[in-house]
C-alpha cells in the first residue's frame, strides 16, 4: 500500500518537444473575397517519447513477494506530420 | 467493378487501422525513482471476543518500489487496556515485530479498548515515541445458520455463495466476512475480506442472504463435495469498515477515468502523521456447514 504525498508535491519527468511549421500564403487574385494559406507542420520533430502517464501496479515475483512496478505509457509515433489549409473571408 | 470493390475494402481497412494506431499507446516498464518520505510506524492490531493470544504486528514503512525486506519493530512496550484491565503483550521470540497477549485474553462487547505502543523510535532521532489507538468493540447480531449454494452467473463467473440466516440487531452495523474451507482460512488477507454495512436490513431477518462468494476460477476458493465451509462474521466499527474499504480501493487496480484520485487510507493510530494501519476491536461469530452439490442458486 502506498503512502501518498500531498497533491502537486511531486513532478513527472520533464516534457519537451519541438514542433515546426511552414506557412505558405496563397497570393490569389487581388479582387477575390477570400484568401488562404497552406500550413505544413511536423509535431515532435526530434521524436522524444514523452510520458503520457505512469502507472504503478502490483507485480508478483516468486511465490509471495510482491513489488510495485512502474510502467510508463507514451504515444506510439515518433513525430507526426500535418497539412492544413486555412482560408479567411 | 472488382477494382472499385478492392479500393473500397482497402479504404475500409485503413479507416480501422489508422485510428487504432492513434488510440493505442506504447507501454514499457521503467525504473522510476520516487521521492522518499519519512518512516512511519505500520500497525496491524486486533482484539476480538475470541479467547486467544491477540496479536499486534509492528513494522516500519518502506520506500515505494523498494525491494528491500520489510523491517519489523522489536523491543516495543505494547499494552491493550479496556479501562479496567490492562493486558501486556509480549514479543514473539520466533517472529520479530509480533506482539501477543496471553492466550486467555478475550474482548467484551460494549467495551472500548486502547492500544498503547511505547519505547519505539521510528523516526530514528534518539527520542522514544508513544503511539495510541482506541476502538469500541461492537455487539454481534444473532446468526442461526449458513448454507453454501452453487452459483452460476455465466461461463466465466461461477462459484459458490455462502448464505446467511439470522437476525440483525438493529441500528447501523458493519460486518466483515471471512471464509474457512475445512481448516484453511480462504480469506487470509485484508484485500480478500468481505466488508458490508447492513443498509436495508436494520433489525431485519437474514433469510439466505448471500454474504460471500467463492470464485471457481480462484484455485484457493474451490469447494468440493463434503468440504466443511465456515463463515466467520465480525461486527466491526464504522472506522474499521472505512479502513478496510479504503485499503481495498487503493490495493486493487483503478480505472483512471471512473475512479477518484488515489488517497491515503485512514488510520486510528495517533499521532496520525507518524503512523499508518489500524487497531480494531470486533466481535466474532462462526457458523459451519457441510457442502453438498444439490444446492444450486442461479442468477
Amino acid at each position: 500500500m502506498f503512502i501518498y504525498s500531498d497533491r502537486n508535491s511531486s513532478r513527472m519527468r520533464d516534457y519537451h518537444r519541438l514542433d515546426l511549421s511552414l506557412t505558405i500564403k496563397d497570393k490569389g487574385a487581388p479582387d477575390r473575397f477570400w484568401h488562404g494559406e497552406w500550413v505544413f507542420s511536423v509535431y515532435n520533430v526530434y521524436g522524444r517519447h514523452n510520458d503520457w502517464m505512469i502507472n504503478y501496479q502490483n507485480k508478483f515475483e516468486g511465490t509471495s513477494s510482491e513489488v510495485k512496478e512502474a510502467t510508463r505509457t507514451y504515444l506510439p509515433f515518433l513525430f507526426f506530420p500535418g497539412i492544413t489549409y486555412n482560408f479567411y473571408f | 467493378m472488382n477494382t472499385m470493390k478492392k479500393i473500397k475494402n482497402k479504404l475500409k481497412l485503413a479507416l480501422y487501422i489508422i485510428p487504432a494506431i492513434f488510440i493505442t499507446a506504447c507501454e514499457e516498464p521503467i525504473e522510476d525513482k520516487l521521492d522518499s518520505t519519512y518512516t512511519r510506524l505500520v500497525v496491524d492490531g486486533t482484539i476480538t471476543t475470541d479467547t486467544m493470544a491477540h496479536k499486534v504486528l509492528l513494522k516500519y514503512s518502506n520506500d515505494a518500489l523498494n525491494r528491500n525486506p520489510i523491517r519489523f519493530v522489536s523491543g516495543a512496550v505494547v499494552t491493550i487496556s479496556d479501562g479496567t484491565n490492562t493486558f501486556n503483550l509480549h514479543e514473539n521470540p520466533k517472529v520479530p515485530g509480533e506482539y501477543l497477549t496471553d492466550s486467555n485474553v478475550y474482548g467484551v462487547a460494549g467495551n472500548t479498548y486502547t492500544l498503547n505502543i511505547s519505547n519505539v523510535d521510528v523516526d530514528d532521532n534518539g527520542v522514544k515515541e508513544t503511539y495510541t489507538a482506541s476502538s469500541y468493540l461492537p455487539y454481534m447480531s444473532r446468526i442461526d445458520t449458513i448454507t453454501v449454494t452453487d452459483y452460476i452467473h455465466n461461463d466465466k463467473l461461477r462459484g459458490w455463495l455462502i448464505n446467511l440466516y439470522g437476525q440483525d440487531r438493529g441500528g447501523r452495523n458493519y460486518y466483515l466476512t471471512k471464509a474457512i474451507r475445512n481448516d484453511t482460512l480462504v480469506t487470509d488477507s485484508l484485500k480478500e475480506y468481505g466488508a458490508a454495512a447492513n443498509s436495508g436490513f436494520e433489525g431485519e431477518k437474514y433469510e439466505g442472504f448471500a454474504v460471500y462468494f467463492l470464485e471457481k476460477d480462484d484455485t484457493t476458493d474451490i469447494v468440493r463435495e463434503n468440504d466443511r465451509i465456515t463463515l466467520e462474521l465480525n461486527c466491526i466499527t464504522k472506522d474499521y469498515y472505512d479502513f478496510v474499504i479504503g485499503f481495498q480501493k487503493e490495493y486493487f487496480p483503478k480505472n483512471p477515468i471512473f475512479s477518484g484520485p488515489s488517497a491515503n487510507v485512514t488510520t486510528n493510530i495517533s499521532p496520525k502523521e507518524k503512523a499508518v494501519g489500524f487497531f480494531a476491536a470486533y466481535s466474532v461469530v462462526r457458523k459451519s456447514t457441510i457442502y453438498k452439490k444439490r444446492n444450486k442458486k442461479y442468477d
